[in-house]
């Protein structure tokens, strides 16, 4: 086999932007310097998955799971589920059986 | 031996050598010690339970929870479930996964929870939060992962049994540096129900143990279906134990035309082609098959995994459970998100859900994802193929490979390279993506020579079999392993080989 990584090219980068804007997709701060290492390690993946296309998929159905493919139905039962007070106990700040987050309007009505 | 003596041994096992290994994450000595003196005394009026005597290490993304409790353990094994990560460092798991509750209920204590690669994401263990695994062969190598830290239990003989997952190859890459048997079973044979999830399609629940024997108990214990995950296939599966030792009559094995030699390290290449041997003595016929995708796997792999990755990852959100951040007045629901993701994920992680979330995008999608969806529909094909047989080779019952291209390498030697790291995998993603059953067996040495120390490190080879011949796979092993004693050798570390199991 070639050596997997000769058909990489190792100064291909994504802009600061396009990481930028992938973080904010993923709801991921990262740090200045985690932004620049992800423009490279990115940009390198990428690249070296673009060989799936020369591969002959042309009319292949994607093959998303492997499971065997008929749905399994439960009987009509009530069974044990979590209870309030086990779910609340796992969450980082609850108030009064609720779970509390930040201020989601914002002046103006955007979130 | 009594079960309170296999947890004495264990546990002192783990107090002379986890400083050095640095396998658990957590361990539960007076759990342990409890619920051993139980199943002794159930196990003189209940006439034995299957792995009475066994004690098991459970790999940090396998949940326990509180409700141990119920079996008369104050402590219970309620302990924490991090994922080898700071964003669910504190979680206390509210539920046990099927898999463990089935050892726990056929006798087998649990000893301690293991170290992983960060969500399993890693081929080293060196992506844990709470720093690397060691590899008992060489402390200054990894384990490989991301069950590295299951691996260097087992190795290490602290128990003789530890459940990993093994999404594309996080059981059977460790158990070939580590020098232990790595059980994948078929997609769908163990539930994954209390398995933190990683990549849905693709994550399996399995086994390391010290011998294929040992291996097919535990399997018969945890496989099987399960109402809690609707993806437990209800195909039935008779106890492989009886026939371990069966040997498969006319048994035919797949070479794949496909593995270059110049790619393997010498010793894996000489390990490789011994192990061709050892079968041929055996009586077995070896072909040649073909798999034309085999390269491909990585490439469709590290898309397909990130993807799913980045989906199921989305659920930690600082809000509902894990980690959250300290917010100033100011800052609003997306900081929180963001804040807290960005602190509770390491690097690895943080990568792949960027990957994940890059190949997911509208107008990417297509040619990332679906593409290696498509890929993955042919590489299921070839596997297929071959099993089935063409008009150029007859049906095979098992495919032999190579479990890893070489011996353990040094911890930090990859880290500066991802997509380095991401090749370990070449020969482990394929059955991953198909959905098939894979064990990597004990097939030989590295002898190699660091700062004039020499070290002999272990190297292991893969069996593939059809979804659902686990039966096959296990009996094809144990013969492997009747011909050889590459599976009795310990690291030097070990002081008093563990021989009573």
């Amino acid at each position: 086999m070639s050596s997997p990584l000769e058909a990489h090219d190792a100064s291909s980068q994504l802009s600061r932007e396009q990481v930028q804007h992938l973080s904010r997709l993923a709801r991921l701060r990262l740090s200045v310097e985690e932004t620049e290492r992800f423009r490279t390690d990115l940009a390198r993946v990428l690249d070296y998955a673009d060989r799936l296309r020369s591969l002959p998929t042309e009319g292949v159905d994607p093959l998303v799971h492997i499971g065997e493919l008929h749905n399994r139905l439960d009987d009509d039962r009530s069974g044990h589920t979590l209870d309030a007070s086990t779910v609340e106990s796992l969450a980082p700040h609850v108030w009064h059986g609720y779970l509390r987050v930040p201020k989601v309007l914002a002046e103006g009505g955007g979130a | 031996m009594s079960t309170s003596h296999a947890v004495r041994a264990s546990l002192e096992a783990v107090a002379r050598l986890d400083a050095d290994l640095h396998a658990f994450l957590t361990t539960f000595p007076d759990a342990a010690t409890t619920h051993a003196r139980l199943i002794d005394a159930a196990d003189a009026h209940a006439g034995g339970l299957p792995l009475a005597g066994t004690t098991v290490a459970i790999k940090d993304n396998i949940c326990l929870g509180p409700d141990l409790r119920a079996r008369g353990d104050e402590r219970g094994y309620a302990g924490r479930t991090t994922c080898a990560s700071r964003m669910l460092e504190h979680y206390r798991s509210p539920l046990t996964a099927t898999a463990a509750q089935r050892l726990i209920d056929a006798g087998a204590v649990i000893i301690g929870k293991t170290n992983l690669d960060e969500f399993a994401m890693g081929s080293s263990t060196e992506h844990s939060a709470f720093g690397p695994t060691r590899n008992p062969w060489d402390l200054s190598r990894v384990p490989g992962g991301s069950s590295g830290g299951s691996a260097a239990v087992v190795a290490a003989r602290i128990c003789p049994v530890a459940l990993g997952s093994d999404t594309g190859g996080s059981i059977r890459q460790p158990a070939s540096f580590c020098g232990v048997v790595g059980v994948k079973p078929t997609y769908g044979r163990v539930s994954r129900y209390g398995l933190v999830a990683f990549a849905s399609s693709l994550d399996q629940i399995g086994v390391f143990s010290t011998d294929v024997e040992q291996a097919a108990r535990v399997l018969d214990v945890i496989c099987g279906p399960d109402p809690f995950d609707a993806t437990t296939s209800d195909r039935p599966m008779s106890p492989i134990t009886p026939r371990v030792r069966e040997p498969v009559r006319g048994l035919c094995i797949g070479i794949p035309k496909q593995i270059d030699g110049s790619v393997l390290h010498p010793a894996m290449s000489e390990a490789f082609g011994r192990a061709q041997d050892v079968f041929r003595d055996l009586g077995a016929y070896l072909i040649e098959v073909d798999l034309p995708m085999l390269h491909a796997g990585i490439a469709a792999y590290y898309i397909v995994a990130p993807a799913e990755a980045s989906s199921n990852l989305a659920r930690y959100d600082g809000v509902r459970y894990g980690r959250r951040a300290k917010l100033a007045d100011e800052e609003g629901l997306f900081d929180l998100y963001e804040r807290s993701r960005g602190e509770g994920f390491g690097a690895e992680v943080k990568r792949r859900i960027m990957l994940g979330t890059h190949v997911l995008r509208s107008g990417y999608a297509d040619k990332y994802y679906h593409t290696a969806l498509r890929v993955r529909r042919l590489i299921a094909h070839d596997f297929s193929r071959a099993f089935a047989g063409t008009p150029a080779h007859r049906p095979c019952h098992v495919i032999l490979t190579p479990t890893t291209t070489g011996p353990a390498f040094r911890i930090g030697e990859k880290t500066a390279d991802p997509l380095a790291l991401y090749q370990e995998d070449v020969f482990t993603v394929g059955v991953n993506l198909a959905g098939l059953p894979a064990m990597s067996l004990p097939a030989g040495f590295a002898s190699l020579n660091d700062d004039s120390v020499t070290r002999e490190l272990p190297l292991g080879v893969q069996l593939i079999a059809p979804a659902f011949d686990e039966d096959i796979l296990l009996r094809a092993g144990a013969m492997f392993q009747s011909a050889t004693d590459w599976h009795r050798r310990t690291p030097p570390m070990v002081a008093a080989p563990c021989t009573h199991q």
